[in-house]
């Protein structure tokens, strides 16, 4: 009689296993980047788009800038945002958008500080190669000093209390004028988090 | 109080007609009448009797269409919801069409809140906010 039940109970756990093998089959959706994500409290693509956003309104309204940006584009460079969290971040990945979005309002352009080399090496080659033509050759000395650089701070509070977790981040950006020194701009955007374990982590 | 009466008939027709959308809508027009250039469409009866856009205003800051919508929770309950905005030029073609992300937002019992945006380059002319529930 033990047996039998020993049997039984194996035949169902191997009806089940096998069920769960045969029966889950993934399914992959587009879904909305836009959409707003609360996966974990980790730093997700919703902070992005909101730092993004309210750092490039903040910069395009603040009234000094509106003035120096009213006839003509100031040339801006990104130097780095410090990631001073405890996660994994990339913040050239906010930089690149905030950056993204001031080109395309027409109000800013920029000099990228990352391709320097690549473009040291596109000069050496239409200027010394002898393949290209004089006419057609970019000349060195002529690129553009950029006039302002942008750089800044992303820091975090996690806080943890048995279940419950809540973290605080605060993105800082500061515009800085190159030749002079002094910091024209800064923003901080701060984000608020929390995290509660349900009864049974459901 | 009376704003909620009058709009009350119109969510009770749109949930009967079955919008299948959660959420409200608004358009507006620099330059209107604030009050006139209102023009709401609500797809959800309960978030239409819990928050209203109680001001819409609009100004050009530095050739950009700075929007300022303000929502009031009629509730006293927190309400979470999420809201983005859609840009538009003289032709009513979107702009930066896609680019636009939902951005949460909590709403303090019987509390009002400003939604605070600037047009992404000086070609828009109008705009749409839309605002559902979390």
């Amino acid at each position: 009689m033990l047996r039998f039940v020993n049997y039984l109970g194996l035949a169902v756990v191997g009806t089940a296993l096998a069920g769960g093998v045969t029966g889950c089959s993934s399914t992959v959706r587009y879904g909305d980047a836009g959409a707003v994500e609360t996966t974990t409290t980790g730093f997700g693509s919703t902070d992005l788009q909101q730092i993004a956003t309210k750092m490039v309104d903040s910069l395009l309204s603040f009234p000094p800038i509106v003035q120096v940006t009213a006839d003509r584009r100031p040339v801006m460079f990104v130097d780095t945002v410090k990631n001073k969290t405890s996660e994994h971040i990339d913040t050239e990945s906010v930089t690149d958008t905030i950056s993204t979005r001031l080109l395309r309002s027409g109000k800013f352009r920029f000099v990228d500080m990352t391709k320097v080399a690549a473009l040291e090496k596109q000069l050496d080659y239409q200027n010394e190669s002898g393949n290209v033509s004089d006419a057609t050759a970019a000349r060195r000395g002529q690129q553009v000093g950029a006039e302002y650089m942008m750089y800044g701070n992303l820091s975090s509070i996690v806080k943890r209390d048995s279940g419950d977790k809540d973290v605080y981040y605060k993105f800082t950006l500061k515009l800085l004028h190159v030749q002079t020194g002094i910091v024209e701009w800064a923003d901080e955007q701060e984000i608020r988090k929390t995290a509660k374990k349900s009864l049974f982590g459901i | 109080m009376k704003l909620i009466r009058s709009l009350a008939p119109l969510a009770a027709a749109l949930w009967l007609a079955g919008c299948a959308t959660s959420g409200m809508e608004a358009t507006g027009t620099p330059g209107a009448d604030p009050e006139f250039a209102k023009h709401l469409v609500i797809h959800n009866e309960s978030l239409a009797n819990n928050v209203i856009i109680r001001d819409m205003r609009t100004r050009l800051n530095g050739g950009l269409l700075e929007v300022n919508v303000v929502l009031a929770n009629l509730t006293s309950t927190d309400k979470r919801i999420q809201y983005r905005f859609s840009w538009f030029d003289d032709a009513d073609f979107e702009v930066e069409a896609g680019s636009g992300a939902w951005t949460p937002l909590l709403l303090n019992g019987f509390g009002q809140k400003g939604m605070r945006a600037l047009a992404p380059n000086p070609t828009v002319t109008t705009y749409k906010v839309n605002v559902r529930e979390l």
